[in-house]
This record gives C-alpha cells, sequence and structure tokens, in this order.
C-alpha cells in the first residue's frame, strides 16, 4: 500500500506538464491565392479550396450579386467602436446615441458594437434570461477591451484617436475632431453573395491618398443588427432588445493583415472569401473594413467603410 | 486500516448477526462512535427603491443566501456537505449564484497510517498560496474549491508529499480546465535526528501545479498545459523569523494579461520579531503577470487557481475598509509593508495605570516597470521589465492606532490614516483622479456595570477627490452576554454635488445565544467595496431590511 502511494504521488509529479509556445501566431488565417496578379485572394480554410482552379470554379459555379460601398475618396470615414454587455444597465443609453449619432453623421460613422467584458457580456449559467453569449467567437473582443483600455462600461472609441474608451457624451466631440480630416487613402469594399450560402466574398481595395512613413493594417469584420434577445436596461430586463450592430466574426485575425508600404497613387486589392455562422441573418449583415497604424502605441484607424452583405 | 474495518463490519453485519435487532445492535455500537457537527447561516435582505442613494429594487423584493454545513467524523474518517441556497443572491454578489439552490460542496476523506485521502471537494494551500490556494471567502461569494482527489502521504520523518487533481467550482458548475499539483514539505528538525534539539528551526517547501485547458482558438496557439512552480524556506528562531517564497510561471496567455506569452514570477519576503510588548513585521513582495486561472478566458475573482498574498493592512472600520480598500492587482504589483507594535507598560509615563499599545503599519503599492516590446504579431512577450524599478502608484496608506484604557470603566482606541487611492487602476475607472484623503477615527467605549456598555465611534475621511468628506457616527449599547442594539449614520458631508450630501442611517440590534447570533439592520447601506486579503467585490447600493441568522452545533 505505501509502495502503491508512493508510486502514485511520484506520477503525480511527472504528469503536470508545461507547453512551451515559440509562435503565437498561427501560421496563415487562411489559403492565400494570387488569380489576376493584382487581387490576393485570402480563402476561409473551411471551403476546400486548394488550387488557382478550384477557386475559379468556386466563384465562377454561382451567382454573386454585389453591393458596394459609398465613396470615401474625399473624406474620412470613422469607426465608433462601442464596448457593451447585456447585463449591463447602462448600455442601451450608449445603443440610443449612436441612432442619433448615426442619423446625423450617416455613412461616415461607422458603429461596431462589442460585447465583452466578464462582468456585462458573460452569460448567465442558469435560468432563462441573458443566456446567450453575444461575445464575438475567438475572444477577440476581451482583447480589444485591453488593449484600448475601455474602463466601466458603457465606453467606446472613435477611430482610436485617443488611446483610452470614453463615455458617450465624449463620442460626438472626439468624431468632430477627426470629421474633417482629408483622408490619407480611400477603401472601397464590395461585397459578392450567392443567395442561401453561409459565406461571402468580400473585395476591398486601399488607395493610398497620402504619402506615409507608417505602417498600416487592414482588419475586415461581419456584424449583424436587429438581434433580438434579452438585455439589461436601466432597472428593467428587456426580453426584446433589438441589438444592433453586434460584431459577429473577426475576419482576418485579432490586430488584421499588414498592407504594402503606403505609395500613392497605388491600389492594394485584397479578396475575403469567409464563411459565417449559419444562425446570422444575411439580410442584416454587414461588412466592416478598416485601415488603423499597426504600431500598438497608436492603433488609429485612418480610413473605413462599410456595407451590406447582400441587397 | 480502520477505516477498511468500519467499512468491512457495516458490510458484514446483517449477515452474520443471527437476527434483526443483533445486527441493528452492532451497526450502532460502530455509529454510535461517530458525531455530526454543523452549521447554518443565513442573510436575507428585502429591497426597497431608494431615489435619494439610488438603490435598486428587485423585482422579486427578498433576497436571500444560506448556507448548511454538516461534517460526519467516525475515527479516522469523516464526510461532509454544504448547502447553498441563492434565491436569488443578495445584490452584489456574482450574478452566477443566482437562481441556484442545492449541495454545492461534499467530501469523504479518511486517515490510514501515513496515507490520507480526499476525494469530492477540497480546499488546498501551498506555502503562501503563490502556486495554490483554493478557499471559500463567504463575504465575498468567493468559492474556487477543487473537486477531484487529493492524496497526502507522510514519506519519512519529517517530510509530506501532497498530490492532487481536479476541476475547480465556478458557483454551482465546473471549470473547463483540470488542475494538478505536487507538493513536498520537508521539517528539516524532524527529518534530521541532530537538528531535533537545534533552536532554529527550519521547513523547506517546494511545488509544481499545471492545469490544462484545450486550445479553441483560432487566433493564437496556446499553450493547453500551463505549469507554475515554486519554492520556499521558512526560518524561526526565538523571537526572529523569516519567511521567503518564489514562484515562477511558464507563457500563460489569458484575458487578464492580454493574450501575452512572458512569463510569470512572484516573489514574496517576510521577517518578524516579536517579543513581550513588542512586535515588528516587514514584508515584501513583487508579482509580475502572476495572474493564473483555471480557465485564461475568465476575469473577476472567477477561477483563480493561485493567491497573491496583500500587503495591505485589513482595517476594520468602515469609512478605511469600504471606501478606498487596496485590491492586489495580479497583473503585476511591487509592494512594501512594515508593521510595527509597541506596549507601553503600566506605570510609565504614557502607559499609564493601565499601559497604552500603539501599532504602526506603512504599506505600499506600485506598479512594476514595464517597457513595452511591440510585438504583437511576433513572439507576443508584451513587455520587459526591471526587476528593481518601481513604476506609477497604486496605493499608500500610513496608518497609526492607540488603545488606552483610561479607568476601569472607560477605554479609548484612536486611529489616523493616511491613504493615497490610484482609482483608475484599482477601481478600474479610466481617468478618475486619484485619492489622498486624511482619516480620523475615535471608538470609545463605556462599561456601566459587568452587563451593560456603550460604546461610540466617530469617523472622518477628508479627501478634495472623488465624492469628498464622509464622517461615520456609531452609538452602540450591549447588554452582555446577549443582547446589543446600534445605530449608525454615514454622511457625505463633503460631496460637491448637494443632492449626493446623504446620510446613510442604518439600525441595528442583535441578539447572541450560545452558538446562535440573531441580527436586524434597518436602513440606507451606501454603495462601497468590500475587500479580504486583497480580494474585492463592489456592494451597491442598498435600502431596505436586513436578517442575520448563524448558528452553529
Amino acid at each position: 500500500m505505501k509502495k502503491i502511494s508512493l508510486i502514485a504521488l511520484i506520477i503525480f509529479a511527472v504528469i503536470v506538464g508545461c507547453d512551451k509556445i515559440d509562435d503565437p501566431i498561427p501560421a496563415t488565417l487562411g489559403t492565400t491565392f494570387q488569380l489576376d496578379g493584382d487581387t490576393e485572394f485570402v480563402v476561409d480554410t473551411t471551403l476546400s479550396i486548394n488550387s488557382e482552379t478550384d477557386l475559379l470554379d468556386f466563384i465562377s459555379n454561382r451567382d454573386w450579386d454585389t453591393v458596394t460601398s459609398p465613396d470615401n475618396s474625399l473624406l474620412r470615414f470613422a469607426v465608433l467602436e462601442e464596448f457593451t454587455g447585456h447585463t449591463c444597465n447602462n448600455c442601451p443609453d450608449g445603443a440610443r446615441r449612436i441612432e442619433q449619432l448615426v442619423g446625423v453623421y450617416g455613412d461616415q460613422l461607422i458603429p461596431i458594437a462589442i460585447h465583452a467584458s466578464n462582468q456585462f457580456a458573460t452569460p448567465y449559467p442558469t435560468g432563462d434570461k441573458f443566456r446567450t453569449d453575444h461575445r464575438v467567437e475567438g475572444g477577440h473582443g476581451e482583447i480589444y477591451l485591453n488593449a484600448l483600455n475601455i474602463g466601466a462600461l458603457p465606453q467606446g472609441i472613435v477611430s482610436r484617436s485617443t488611446r483610452r474608451g470614453s463615455q458617450i457624451n465624449q463620442w460626438e466631440p472626439d468624431f468632430l475632431a477627426i470629421k474633417d480630416d482629408s483622408p490619407i487613402a480611400s477603401l472601397k469594399i464590395n461585397s459578392f453573395y450567392s443567395g442561401s450560402d453561409t459565406l461571402v466574398r468580400v473585395q476591398i481595395e486601399v488607395e493610398w491618398l497620402v504619402a506615409s512613413t507608417e505602417t498600416y493594417n487592414l482588419q475586415l469584420h461581419l456584424l449583424e443588427s436587429n438581434i433580438i434577445d434579452w438585455q439589461k436596461d436601466g432597472a428593467l430586463d428587456v426580453p426584446d432588445y433589438n441589438h444592433k450592430h453586434m460584431l459577429r466574426k473577426v475576419v482576418n485575425g485579432t490586430y488584421g493583415k499588414e498592407l504594402e508600404p503606403t505609395e500613392v497613387g497605388e491600389i492594394e486589392k485584397i479578396q475575403y472569401i469567409t464563411t459565417f455562422n449559419s444562425d446570422f441573418k444575411p439580410e442584416n449583415m454587414e461588412v466592416v473594413a478598416f485601415v488603423f497604424n499597426s504600431d500598438p502605441s497608436s492603433y488609429e484607424i485612418i480610413q473605413a467603410n462599410a456595407v451590406h452583405l447582400k441587397k | 486500516m480502520k477505516f477498511f474495518k468500519v467499512i468491512f463490519l457495516l458490510s458484514l453485519l446483517p449477515l452474520i448477526a443471527t437476527n434483526k435487532i443483533q445486527a441493528q445492535s452492532a451497526i450502532d455500537k460502530v455509529l454510535n462512535k461517530g458525531e455530526i457537527r454543523g452549521n447554518f447561516q443565513i442573510e436575507a435582505q428585502y429591497y426597497v427603491e431608494d431615489s435619494i442613494t439610488g438603490a435598486q429594487e428587485v423585482p422579486e423584493d427578498l433576497r436571500s443566501n444560506a448556507f448548511l454545513n454538516l461534517i460526519y467524523t467516525n475515527g479516522d474518517f469523516s464526510a461532509g456537505i454544504r448547502y447553498e441556497s441563492y434565491l436569488n443572491a443578495l445584490l452584489g454578489y456574482p450574478e452566477g449564484y443566482n437562481n441556484n439552490t442545492g449541495i454545492a460542496y461534499r467530501f469523504a476523506s479518511f486517515t490510514q497510517d501515513k496515507l490520507s485521502v480526499t476525494i469530492g471537494n477540497f480546499y488546498e494551500q501551498f506555502g503562501n498560496g503563490l502556486v495554490l490556494r483554493t478557499y471559500e471567502e463567504r463575504g465575498l461569494g468567493y468559492d474556487n474549491a477543487l473537486d477531484g482527489i487529493r492524496v497526502k502521504y507522510k514519506v519519512a520523518k519529517g517530510l509530506t508529499f501532497t498530490g492532487l487533481i481536479g476541476k475547480q467550482r465556478i458557483f454551482f458548475e465546473l471549470s473547463e480546465g483540470i488542475v494538478r499539483g505536487f507538493n513536498a514539505e520537508l521539517d528539516l528538525n524532524s527529518a534530521f535526528e541532530s537538528l531535533k534539539e537545534s533552536k532554529t528551526r527550519v521547513l523547506l517547501g517546494a511545488s509544481v501545479v499545471s492545469k490544462f485547458q484545450p486550445d479553441q482558438d483560432s487566433r493564437f496557439n496556446l499553450p493547453e498545459n500551463v505549469a507554475t512552480v515554486g519554492g520556499r524556506i521558512n526560518i524561526h528562531r526565538g523571537k526572529f523569523s523569516v519567511d521567503a517564497e518564489y514562484a515562477y510561471k511558464a507563457n500563460d496567455p489569458s484575458t487578464d494579461n492580454g493574450f501575452i506569452y512572458k512569463n510569470g514570477e512572484a516573489l514574496f519576503l517576510q521577517t518578524a520579531y516579536s517579543q513581550k510588548g513588542f512586535g515588528l513585521v516587514l514584508s515584501a513582495k513583487r508579482n509580475d503577470n502572476m495572474s493564473f486561472r483555471s480557465d485564461r478566458s475568465e476575469g473577476l475573482q472567477n477561477l483563480l487557481i493561485n493567491y497573491l498574498p496583500a500587503l495591505t493592512k485589513q482595517h476594520t472600520y468602515n469609512l478605511l475598509a469600504t471606501l478606498y480598500p487596496y485590491a492586489v492587482q495580479l497583473n503585476g504589483e511591487v509592494a512594501f509593508q512594515a508593521d510595527l507594535i509597541y506596549k507601553f507598560k503600566k506605570g510609565t509615563i504614557l502607559g499609564g495605570k493601565y499601559g497604552m499599545d500603539i501599532q504602526i503599519n506603512y504599506a505600499t503599492a506600485n506598479n512594476i516597470d514595464t517597457t513595452i516590446l511591440n510585438d504583437e504579431t511576433g513572439s507576443r512577450l508584451g513587455y520587459e521589465s526591471d526587476y528593481f524599478k518601481i513604476g506609477e502608484v497604486y496605493f499608500k496608506d500610513f496608518n497609526a492606532t492607540l488603545t488606552k484604557k483610561f479607568s476601569s470603566k472607560t477605554k479609548g482606541r484612536f486611529t489616523y490614516a493616511n491613504l493615497v487611492y490610484n482609482q483608475d487602476i484599482i477601481e478600474g475607472k479610466p481617468g478618475a483622479a486619484t485619492v489622498f484623503s486624511n482619516v480620523g477615527i475615535a471608538d470609545i467605549t463605556y462599561k456601566f456595570n459587568r452587563k451593560s456598555s456603550i460604546r461610540t465611534e466617530a469617523q472622518f475621511l477628508i479627501t478634495d477627490q472623488d465624492q469628498g468628506d464622509w464622517a461615520t457616527f456609531l452609538l452602540e449599547y450591549s447588554y452582555a452576554p446577549h443582547w446589543f442594539v446600534a445605530v449608525i449614520d454615514q454622511y457625505n458631508f463633503g460631496n460637491d454635488d448637494s443632492e449626493k450630501q446623504i446620510h446613510y442611517l442604518n439600525g441595528s440590534v442583535g441578539y447572541n445565544d450560545k452558538g446562535t447570533r440573531i441580527a436586524l439592520n434597518v436602513g440606507r447601506q451606501r454603495a462601497g467595496i468590500f475587500c479580504v486579503g486583497g480580494v474585492c467585490r463592489v456592494v451597491p447600493a442598498s435600502t431596505g431590511a436586513y436578517l442575520s441568522v448563524t448558528s452553529s452545533f
């Protein structure tokens, strides 16, 4: 008995493991192809597209409806990343403010509602309320929450032009501070959707308008609106709250894809072919892309655009 | 072997006994050796809306937390359960407890010679807890008990091994991750005959704890197994003692650290000298990236495997304890504390007729020094830190307490504290100003006779930041050994917003009888922060009636 116990204890000591990771970032977030020479295709690895031929067949065998984003070659579009949670009592005030701002500033202000924070976005483990996990898959929301210095919710950050989150009343002044800036680049999105699929082709074209020595990344998100679910609103638990602009998928990694060095007049073309969850409703989805300074001391979004996923 | 004998006897008795009466008698003999102990607690609060303080009402009007512990012991065998009920949990408790009731903790354990085995739920601590500490702190709603198996074995004189494996409790569920641990503890004086009589006592310890959680993340290649190792030494000689512990954690990307792959480490040092009438404790601690949870995506106080001791004084007076208490910063902190106790003898100038005690405490906590590496798309180590530099101030607390008996009927306790509180970091309120405050407290007790006494507290907290100045007045009458009645008013008289210059008036009455205590409070409770050992929870403002019953048997 004694020997068995001793051996068992030694086994305990040996089995405790530890993995050392030297390559934190997965080698690829999609398979890359170059078809016509100037567009780089990044294809979801779950689609079994393994060659240029597969890719051409995939594109040509479907009928695609196209939606094109507004022109922003003369305007700097801004992104308002709103951090929220379904058990955050004051967050609906933030959502209502966003609707007012979008009503006034239209396409130039692009909201993204990021459900994050352990305190307010974690689903209840039991009961019939707040059971849905609205946090974007992969934990990206929590990373943004930390990296962008977001404090007590509701807080938002406009184009990451400030290094901290700000309260509701500060969102409009922060937007106005950059609204009339000349854009460094234009960003055009074409969304191609083929009827009933749970996938979308997103063609992005970035044209550099001003030379810059900074380095920039391209970020692509899928959003969904009109999600009816529970939300705390002041003292009330609202069962049929309409959640809008909810971040549903971070398509190309937490910090996106590195762009080529800026060269005035050059257009960089990238097409993502990505899938999404079958629970998402394509008619309520938006595609949002933005270009941001990749220096972690900045992360400022210098241009953005958005388009409905389907007509 | 006793345990197996008991079980064996119980199982065979019905077969070998010649009739039912004999069998019952034999079972009774064994069972009569056993005993059941336990305790019960219920806290219930009736909430009403209070537009002045912002206190919420709740749809169910009444909420309650209740607990019953039952522990059966028979020789070397013991088993127990804890029934918990949160219908619904009191405001301020983690919402995960809500609408849950049932047996949340159960265990069975036996000891056989040098071997001790526990199955089910258990609490365990290796050293100071830098690599492992599971415990329950009911006031915080904190319970990270393990559910699994623990084996302890006395390998040789003075040498004990502990091995464990289990999953941690999170509310009424278990964590996704698995925790494995091993600890060795060596008492040199017991292990070696030559040191048996030595005045210097030395204890050595070494631990390794590893967690496993699957990698289901498309963003990163995550380590599924993360280990923490630690070593410690405790030396005690006469009036002097030294305690040192170091822990090292391998790459552990998590929500807490923003998914960086930097290693973590923690160092805890404490030295103490004490003799009659004098005690001095000096402590230092540095922890860097040492949040260690069995679920990398969790936050708040959920699923922490380790514990980083707070090097700040645990105050008890309400303004000091709940307005600006310090919460240990898991991602990085350098802290120091000095604690001095001196007793002025009776008959000296300062001691007077009855003597006088003075306690002086100074504690500081700063961020560690960090240099950002900007390697988020590369090795993701996040930052570098110079071990011997410190960063921004998180917290400072200088406090002195004087305890003096003035006559056979009157005694007093007087406290002064000066606090520096970085609200931005400690409460996560970006841009909030650091609070600088001075606190003065007088606590006087007058004894009418052997049974009845009256106690009064006057507290002032003066600050230009946050909510401004506060005062608290308390009057408490006790009729020993059963009754007490008290009234307390907390007044935010220095708030810049005159509408928030609110009185938080609360009355209470209580009854004690042997192991039972019943207390009823009626009135307002202001919002605050409740901390135990540097672990904190936010308590919202509430108005209503609060009933508490505790009993043990």
